[in-house]
């Protein structure tokens, strides 16, 4: 019935079935680690009576093993690329044969550790679909090779011609290093402590005792050494979109890149504590499905914006959900009640909506606003204790799964409470059935012949929750 | 007009709803009265021999006065109970000092729970979770007998199925 002309036969896919090996580096940096940490060990036992002889025996001894059992883990790690997964062979001792099928693969990333970097090597991680993190690693290559293996691997899993380019990223907004010691140095936990060594600086100088002045240096170095890890480890942030998702690049010295598949993305959470708001910095946090968002050197792996103005914030929000600007909607302030409860934060607690969101906002030692997606929206609560009822007071809580966000509209009024419940309800009725959930890396339209499209782009894979109408998919 | 939008908010008069069995109620006394019972006991004997024969009347009088003023609020909390299942959704309303109302969409339940201790099995009473992808999402309706949770588990599930959408 249909009039277009039958599509080309794409070229066939090559049958990439033959091992492969990783660098022949790999073992200086596998080993490495262990044969210095036995080392270390080696010479603190002998920093009281060094014996030379013994120690360069030992550490003769300590290259050797190192050696040897970085090249024999080398030797015996070869991965190969079926038709629908990737085979990762490892094991000197114990053989252990890894699966990892394509369409499980959710995002696929290049990071860079320091040691690698040095000699332009990288590893490749994979984050699998209900799998642990460290499950998916492979490393090391030369960057353009791990680069171009993420690519074939991203292209299977959507489903495409091995040979199909990376999509092409666009540059969000950049974080650079400077704003990120600024930000860390203004944390209420620097600054007091900071405070604290320069009042006991000034008390020991005043009391006459210079040498117990000394005692203040391993305190700064306490308050010194997390600024320098957070910075190194956010360092030249860097945020893109792109038809995979959302890709962030951090770190100074070992670079990271993380993707968050757009459909994944449940939520999110402004925050801006007490002394940003003189500089107009602020923090987003994003909710992923499916992720484990555990904390890692103070840092929650899911922060889209470390530290960034009003503007990031709003390309961030336009992009997800296609909302301009979250301070920007209608707001419902508190009812005046609220005061008795909360005499200083009930200003600061309201809650807004347009077509695509749930905005609540409270907080005022540290501001906080969810945004929270309609089409999200997991159920919905109401509750009341016993001072709020005596004040026609209530709570309404729109939930998400679990993760930083907490969408709360603190004391509403019990009238408005109850409009807004069933109000919600039916709103995420709606447009959880226009929405598609994580399919994204199945093509909206049927799949073109591989020669004209280029980038994943042109495909029209879906992004996720957004305000455009979709094509209709499930009934 | 703030009571009446309390209970608006709260028992939306809209909809069916459905109790959950006064057998609750008996199973929460019961276990008050052991309390109590073992508290009074321990307590009187304790007190009567430490200080005296006239002591040990206080912790029972203690004991007393707890069970009486719990057998009340037991009362009037399983009174409170109450759910109802609507095209779409279910609602589980509870609660008289802190109430709480929470609307969960079939096509969000991840899974359903039935469970029973031992106590509950006594009284011929389970008790009955769903999950949704919120660890927060509190819908449990407690005091079903076990025949009826075991008939709302499954039409929950298959209205769940049928409705199932994405995370």
């Amino acid at each position: 019935m249909s009039t277009a002309p039958a599509p080309e036969p794409a070229p066939p896919v090559p049958a990439e079935v033959e091992p492969q090996r990783l660098h022949p580096l790999t073992p200086l940096f596998r080993g490495l680690g262990v044969a210095l940490v036995v080392f270390f060990g080696i010479l603190r036992d002998q920093i009281t009576h060094p014996d030379f002889g013994f120690l360069g025996i030992a550490a003769g001894g300590v290259v050797v093993v190192g050696a040897g059992y970085g090249l024999g883990s080398w030797w015996f790690t070869r991965y190969r690329l079926t038709d629908d997964s990737l085979h990762i062979d490892t094991g000197l001792v114990m053989r252990r044969n890894r699966v990892l099928r394509y369409d499980r693969l959710q995002a696929v990333d290049v990071a860079q550790p320091l040691v690698p970097r040095i000699f332009g090597m990288a590893e490749l991680r994979m984050d699998v679909a209900g799998g642990d993190k460290r499950e998916g690693r492979l490393g090391y290559l030369r960057l353009p090779d791990a680069q171009a293996l993420r690519a074939r691997l991203l292209a299977r899993a959507a489903g495409l011609h091995p040979d199909t380019p990376t999509a092409p990223e666009r540059l969000l907004l950049a974080v650079p290093a400077g704003r990120i010691l600024g930000a860390t140095m203004s944390s209420s936990a620097v600054l007091g402590g900071l405070l604290a060594a320069v009042v006991y600086l000034a008390v020991t100088l005043k009391l006459g005792q210079p040498l117990a002045a000394l005692a203040v240096v391993p305190w700064i170095l306490g308050v010194v050494t997390p600024i320098v890890r957070n910075v190194t480890y956010l360092g030249q942030f860097e945020l893109s979109a792109s038809p995979d998702g959302l890709r962030i690049r951090r770190g100074l010295t070992s670079v990271e890149h993380q993707t968050l598949p757009p459909g994944r993305i449940q939520g999110l959470s402004i925050k801006q504590p007490l002394l940003w708001r003189t500089v107009g910095w602020f923090r987003v946090e994003v909710d992923v499905a499916g992720m484990s968002t555990k904390k890692k050197d103070g840092e929650s792996a899911a922060v889209v914006v470390p530290v960034g103005t009003a503007r990031d914030v709003a390309t961030v929000t336009r992009h997800l959900f296609g909302t301009v600007d979250p301070f920007a909607v209608r707001r419902h302030p508190a009812p005046r009640q609220a005061r008795w409860l909360r005499p200083i934060g009930a200003r600061y607690c309201w809650w807004g909506l347009d077509d695509v969101v749930f905005v609540a906002a409270q907080g005022w030692l540290t501001r906080t606003i969810s945004v929270v997606p309609h089409a999200k929206t997991q159920s919905v609560r109401a509750e009341q204790g016993p001072l709020q009822r005596l004040l026609g007071l209530a709570d309404v809580i729109v939930d998400t799964p679990q993760g930083p966000v907490r969408a709360v509209a603190v004391h509403r009024d019990v009238a408005e409470a109850a409009a807004m419940v069933p109000a919600q309800v039916r709103r995420a009725h709606e447009l959880a059935a226009r929405a598609t959930g994580d399919q994204w890396m199945r093509p909206a339209a049927p799949a073109r012949p591989a020669g004209s499209a280029g980038p994943h782009a042109d495909t029209g894979r879906r992004r996720g929750p957004s305000n455009s109408p979709q094509p209709p998919d499930i009934g | 007009m703030t009571a009446t939008s309390a209970e608006q908010l709260f028992v939306p008069g809209d909809v069916t709803w459905r109790p959950v069995e006064s057998a609750l109620a008996k199973l929460r006394r019961t276990v008050l009265a052991v309390v109590c019972a073992v508290v009074a006991v321990a307590g009187g004997v304790g007190m009567g021999v430490l200080l005296g024969p006239g002591w040990a009347a206080i912790p029972v009088a203690a004991a007393l006065v707890a069970f009486g003023w719990g057998y009340v609020l037991i009362g009037r909390n399983q009174r409170s109970w109450r759910y109802a299942e609507r095209a779409e959704d279910l609602l589980v309303s509870h609660g008289v000092m802190f109430r709480n109302i929470v609307v969960v969409p079939y096509g969000r339940m991840q899974y359903i729970d039935v469970q029973a201790g031992p106590l509950a099995r006594m009284f011929d009473l389970a008790v009955i979770e769903l999950h949704t992808a919120t660890p927060d999402t509190d819908a449990r309706i407690p005091g079903l007998r076990p025949a009826d949770a075991a008939r709302l588990r499954d039409r929950l599930a298959a209205l769940g199925n049928a409705a199932a959408s994405g995370l």
